[in-house]
């Protein structure tokens, strides 16, 4: 009979795989890539596999109006429980709402409007910021004294508070929270790629090109920008998950994502009346929505952070 | 029930009841010379015995707090609320009477309609102790600049100040509604403000810090969330019954369930839409349907050709699309009333919407989507926004929810109170673009032509309607000193609107308040709060009392 060996080998052997594991869920972050692939696929899919319209209430059968109302015919039958409650039916897996509309297909069409609005404002900004740190780090002088303060002053704006403003004078709108994200976030990047490039333009590659004649707006195009793309790609990850958060935060205000479009902050919205009535999914199923793509953003974010940073890759 | 019958009390009280050339008022000493209008205003509850105030009354406001609702200069919107609270005026709509007596104690009116004359109480001053007098009465119609300005402006030939306590207002011509417009709650002019105090804190400032001649002096705000009221136990009429009122602007249903259920709020509004069965089964609430007045939709610049709304057939659509009895069903649980007017049955020479003198409107899909066809709309159309009344949002899902059914398509602009009062109060102006549907109510008193003076004649300081047809019947109205044509008048005009679709009404609206048991007197008693003609809420505020 094989014995056992003795402990340090086994504690080796067990370290070991654990390491390997370690580094391969370090390495590939299956669970927010998992997360964020359902919620992509069911942002594209939604206009093909969502069960119900978006917007229309579901036709209910005169079976559940005459449950509902004592009427054999009615427009809809609202706050149909889910699937797994008392009442509940498959053919509204996640329920109805207050206007009979499909829980489901909603949360569907809400992570269109989610992922669309938060990767939108979040490139946006990114590329504003992105050509304005590059032009402040590079050109320096007066460029970086005017980019750099109104950068600052940019900053200390709290964002909610910032974002709310600028809603309440451009008004509410998908495509104006897509700005609004924009206007608000494009400082992060400014700052941290401005002194990306700061370093960059000591470097001899920089320095030989400009010796070569080669013009400076060929130098940030072809060197420059190329370079600081690591930290930009970083901090889009990261920001992502913040847009979400205050896309979903106007839209609960009311000045974000107008009704009836089915934004999760408003769902969320407009769903808190019914937490009194005991129909806690109809707020919290868009909460999880959210915190799904929060999260999986974050963590995403956080591994293309060491991914990309050679010490800390190395470490 | 009372509320109906005082209506109908002021009906035959005071337009109806004047005649040419009867005997002056029952107080001895006549101001106005010449034959006098019979005018019927009711005498004041003045308690004899002053009780002592007690106990804390805190208000759920369902939208927020504008500072401006303060100031009855600038009068628009819901500032009565607060005009009850800190302020008082000569007349106003009391649970006696839609007109009954307060800073005034007499009132006169030539049966020409070309003088008006108030005798002051003796005695009155504001809650600083400064003396109210007829020169503030002055002061405050001279610098009014709030709803039908400058219809008073116009009418208006000099102001003479007899003495003291006695004012008589001399008018270019007749001014037949004055007493109805002047009253309390149909405009902010009779409100008597202190003269001295303004002047010295200027607009801004009144607004910060008001002061009035009302039952509860100002303590404190915090802009826009609440306000903060203390009792003046030297207040006219009585003592206030509570020591202190607070008004919180609570937007949110839910948290103004919360806030009745957890005791920090002893009576909250607009308690209807999704938590009104678990206001009606809690045990511990009682609740007051207080139907103020019918919801109904408005066109911003459908006189526009290039408006959808422009097309009678599509207004009528927008009209048949909208399936009432089930809105009033999801919405108030059936306590609503499907309304085929635009205004409060409560108001004298309004049409019923019920059925009985304006038809309620029929629900029928499938002639909208013909009508929008006929109108070149075969698919439909998308306009810019609904605007909903704050923050009835719910319900303007509902509507929109109808409307796509036919193929009519938009999305919810959400504002909050004060952006919402003050968008509508500029009329034309406030929504730009002729591709907008704006829902709105207004229990105002004074009559169906208070209304239809501020929403359905040109320049009429909120109307879209500018028609014409109207026009004609109006001028006829204002140039006409015959009650009976009046009244017909108004009504063909109400009739007009209605069957043009200009105004498309929705459903009659129970505006339900919810109480604590903190409140007195306990059980359905507690129900006399709310018996003021037209009032969406429950004033006065001196007569309410809670526990200690």
């Amino acid at each position: 009979m094989a014995t056992i060996p003795v402990g340090a080998t086994y504690r080796t052997s067990v370290s070991r795989v654990a390491r390997r594991s370690y580094r391969l869920v370090a390495e590939i972050p299956a669970i927010p890539l998992a997360m964020l692939a359902i919620l992509a696929f069911a942002a594209v899919s939604a206009p093909v596999l969502a069960p119900h319209s978006k917007l229309d209430p579901v036709k209910p059968t005169p079976g559940q109006c005459q449950a509902k109302f004592g009427m054999a015919d009615c427009p809809y039958v609202d706050n149909v429980p889910p699937f797994w409650a008392r009442g509940g039916t498959m053919d509204t897996p996640l329920g109805t709402d207050f206007l009979g509309r499909d829980v489901l297909s909603r949360l569907m069409h809400g992570a269109r409007i989610s992922l669309v609005v938060a990767l939108t404002g979040t490139l946006f900004a990114g590329a504003i910021g992105t050509l304005l740190g590059v032009l402040a780090g590079y050109l320096g002088k007066w460029w970086d004294q005017v980019i750099m303060r109104v950068t600052d002053a940019w900053l200390t704006l709290p964002s909610l508070v910032f974002a709310i403003l600028l809603s309440s004078v451009r008004g509410p709108g998908l495509w104006n929270v897509v700005v609004i994200l924009a206007l608000v976030f494009w400082s992060r990047y400014s700052r941290a790629v401005r002194g990306e490039v700061l370093a960059l333009r000591e470097r001899d590659f920089v320095r030989l090109a400009e010796i070569n004649g080669i013009g400076k707006l060929r130098i940030i195009w072809r060197h420059l920008i190329p370079n600081v793309m690591n930290t930009v790609m970083v901090l889009f990850s990261l920001q992502v998950g913040v847009a979400v958060i205050i896309e979903a935060s106007l839209s609960f205000l009311g000045v974000g994502v107008p009704p009836p479009e089915p934004s999760w902050g408003l769902m969320m919205a407009q769903e808190r009346d019914s937490l009194m009535e005991g129909k806690w999914w109809l707020a919290v199923l868009p909460g999880i929505c959210i915190t799904m793509l929060v999260l999986s953003a974050n963590m995403l974010g956080d591994w293309l952070r060491v991914r990309l940073d050679p010490q800390l890759r190395n470490r | 029930m009372y509320k109906g019958t005082f209506a109908v009390l002021a009906v035959l009280g005071l337009w109806w009841a004047v005649a040419w050339g009867q005997s002056p008022t029952s107080t001895p000493k006549s101001i106005l010379a010449g034959p006098l209008a019979h005018v019927d205003i009711k005498d004041a509850k003045v308690d004899a015995v002053r009780g002592t105030p007690r106990g804390t009354l805190n208000i759920g406001l369902h939208f927020g707090i504008d500072p401006g609702w303060f100031d009855p200069l600038g009068y628009y919107g819901p500032a009565l609320h607060f005009y009850y609270l800190i302020h008082d005026a000569l007349i106003k709509p009391m649970p006696q009477g839609e007109f009954t007596y307060s800073l005034a104690e007499h009132v006169e009116m030539t049966a020409d309609f070309t003088k008006a004359a108030f005798r002051l109480r003796a005695g009155l001053k504001f809650q600083d102790g400064h003396p109210l007098t007829t020169a503030d009465v002055k002061w405050t119609y001279e610098n009014y600049r709030g709803y039908n300005v400058k219809l008073f402006q116009d009418k208006l030939e000099r102001i003479e100040i007899v003495d003291a306590r006695t004012i008589v207002f001399h008018f270019k011509g007749p001014f037949v509604d004055f007493l109805d417009l002047y009253s309390g709650a149909g405009s902010g002019i009779g409100w008597v403000l202190p003269r001295h105090y303004y002047e010295k804190v200027g607009k801004d400032g009144f607004k910060a810090r008001p002061l009035g001649a009302g039952p509860f002096k100002f303590v404190s705000q915090e802009a826009g969330v609440q306000a903060s009221f203390e009792a003046w136990d030297e207040y006219w009429r009585r003592a206030p019954g509570v020591r202190a009122i607070n008004v919180r602007g609570i937007r949110d249903l839910a948290a103004r369930m919360a806030g009745l259920q957890t005791g920090e709020l002893d009576l909250a509004y607009g308690m209807t839409g999704k938590l009104l069965q678990k206001v009606m089964a809690d045990p511990k609430l009682r609740w007051d349907p207080n139907f103020t007045a019918p919801w109904h939709l408005m066109f911003p610049g459908y006189n526009e050709p290039s408006s959808p709304f422009h097309d009678k057939r599509v207004r009528q659509a927008v009209s048949l699309a909208i399936n009432r009895q089930f809105l009033v069903r999801q919405e108030t649980h059936s306590v609503g009333k499907p309304w085929g007017n635009w205004i409060s049955h409560e108001n004298r020479d309004a049409l019923c919407g019920d059925g009985t003198e304006l038809p309620v409107p029929l629900h029928d899909p499938a002639k909208a989507k013909q009508l929008l066809a006929e109108a070149g709309y075969p698919n439909g159309f998308d306009f810019d926004w609904y605007v909903p009344f704050v923050p009835y949002f719910d319900m303007a899902e509902r509507v929109l929810t109808d409307l796509r059914a036919v193929g009519i398509r938009s999305k919810v602009q959400m504002l909050d109170a004060p952006a919402y009062m003050a968008q509508t109060s500029k009329g034309r102006k406030g929504f730009p673009g002729n591709r907008t549907i704006v829902q709105r109510i207004d229990p105002r008193p004074g009559g169906a032509k208070a209304l239809i003076r501020i929403y359905a004649v040109c320049g009429g300081p909120a109307s879209y309607i500018c028609e014409p047809q109207i026009e004609a019947l109006w001028a006829k109205h204002e140039a006409s000193i015959d009650l009976a044509e009046r009244d017909r008048l108004s009504k063909e005009i109400q009739r007009l609107i209605v069957e043009e679709y200009y105004l498309v009404p929705l459903y009659l609206n129970p505006f339900v308040h919810a109480v604590t048991p903190k409140v007195l007197p306990e059980g359905d008693a507690v129900r006399h709060y709310w018996d003021t003609v037209n009032a969406p809420f429950p004033w006065p505020w001196e007569v309410w009392e809670v526990k200690g």
